[in-house]
């Protein structure tokens, strides 16, 4: 599955899929309290599962200043 | 996992209220977050006029949003710092979304008020960019909203924002910041305009899934200067003790609220008019004169700051009447 990091630096990654948002999440070391996912324009719960096809957006939450 | 409210599958979940939303019920939640907060502290009323600070960014955004949704009479305000592509793209933003959503907004260019842009006056005074852009922000909004009438200046600070500043200063032991931080400051000078944090109770996270939601053209770039600061620092630390213990910001919040009166000023400064703008200050002159002077005192051509009772910057008297 692709994961799409978006923000000033924005990154693409493929990871493996076939498991909950929340391992996921754990695995790629985003917070999911300081993280939006989102996938087909639709916010993810944490116990979503992901499929190996899938194409997740990960918006970050924190900003500065 | 189920809508708490609607039994719809959720989209976002709350862990800090052991809650999950559809997104429907998700945007009711959170424009009842916003008028609570607002009629709690008696923030304003729906017949003030209320002068919004955008950013172009999520927090912005959202209250933008909930407050048009709510009913208010809402004027936003962009500032345009100087900084590059990234005040190009933000004000672009704001203007596609005023236009689009037919409302009111105001433009200032800083380099046209004051005459240089916050990197240029940071630069020359060699001082912190944030601070900088801090303190023009704070001058412009109530200088802006005293001129045209305004009742109230509202900002998008959220949770992560207070809950930062506040580990902030109690680390440092600020204890003038901690006697100064709360979602209302009353006005306590006439020229003075009261100032509002309606989201102060709701995270980032939330603001953005409410951008989401509603579709929010907001700008997801990143200001250069604030890539670095600690406020980014606190704030991945506490979300860091929020994942582990879930509700840890709002309670660190609302106890510091909670506990205010351990932290109240000695003395408050006697206020009165800087004697170059008019502003209210604690000097003679105020902070941003101070600023402009130390800036522009190598332009040997730049006469506006010997003009008493005039801005330094754009030589015309800031308040009506003064």
């Amino acid at each position: 599955m692709k994961v799409i990091l978006r923000g000033p630096e924005r990154r693409e990654i493929e990871v493996a899929g076939g498991r909950t948002l929340s391992q996921i999440a754990r695995d790629l070391n985003l917070n999911p309290e300081a993280h939006i996912f989102v996938r087909d324009k639709t916010i993810l719960t944490r116990d979503e599962f992901i499929g190996d096809n899938d194409v997740i957006e990960v918006f970050p939450a924190i900003s500065g200043g | 996992m189920k809508c708490q409210m609607c039994k719809a599958k959720a989209s976002i979940e709350l862990p800090q209220h052991r809650a999950a939303y559809c997104n429907k019920c998700f945007e009711e939640y959170f424009r009842k977050q916003v008028r609570r907060n607002i009629e709690e502290h008696e923030m304003f009323a729906p017949a003030d006029r209320i002068l919004l600070a955008v950013s172009g960014g999520k927090d912005s955004f959202s209250l933008w949003d909930a407050l048009i949704e709510l009913g208010y009479d809402v004027t936003a305000l962009y500032l345009d710092l100087g900084i590059s592509e990234y005040s190009r793209q933000s004000g672009e933003k704001c203007r596609a979304f005023a236009e689009e959503r037919a409302v009111p907004l105001r433009f200032i260019s800083v380099q046209e008020e004051l005459g240089l842009t916050i990197p240029q006056l940071a630069r020359r005074t060699r001082r912190a960019a944030c601070a900088v852009c801090g303190r023009v922000k704070r001058y412009l909004f109530n200088r802006c909203a005293l001129q045209e009438g305004f009742d109230v200046v509202v900002t998008g600070h959220n949770l992560d924002d207070e809950a930062a500043a506040l580990l902030g200063n109690l680390l440092h032991w600020q204890t003038g910041y901690l006697a100064r931080q709360q979602p209302l400051l009353p006005s306590v000078h006439p020229g003075l305009i009261r100032k509002a944090k309606p989201l102060y109770t709701l995270t980032e996270r939330e603001c953005l899934a409410y951008a989401l939601i509603r579709g929010l053209p907001f700008h997801e770039g990143t200001c250069p200067f604030a890539r670095r600061v600690s406020t980014i620092t606190y704030k991945e630390a506490l979300n860091h003790v929020e994942q582990a213990s879930p509700g840890t910001k709002l309670a660190f919040f609302k106890g510091f609220l909670k506990h205010k009166d351990l932290f109240r000023p000695e003395q408050p400064p006697a206020l009165k008019e800087c004697s170059r703008c008019g502003q209210v200050t604690t000097e003679d002159v105020c902070s941003v004169c101070r600023l402009l002077q130390k800036a522009l005192a190598h332009d040997p051509d730049d006469r506006r700051l010997t003009r008493p009772g005039t801005s330094p910057a754009t030589g015309r008297n800031p308040l009506p009447g003064t």
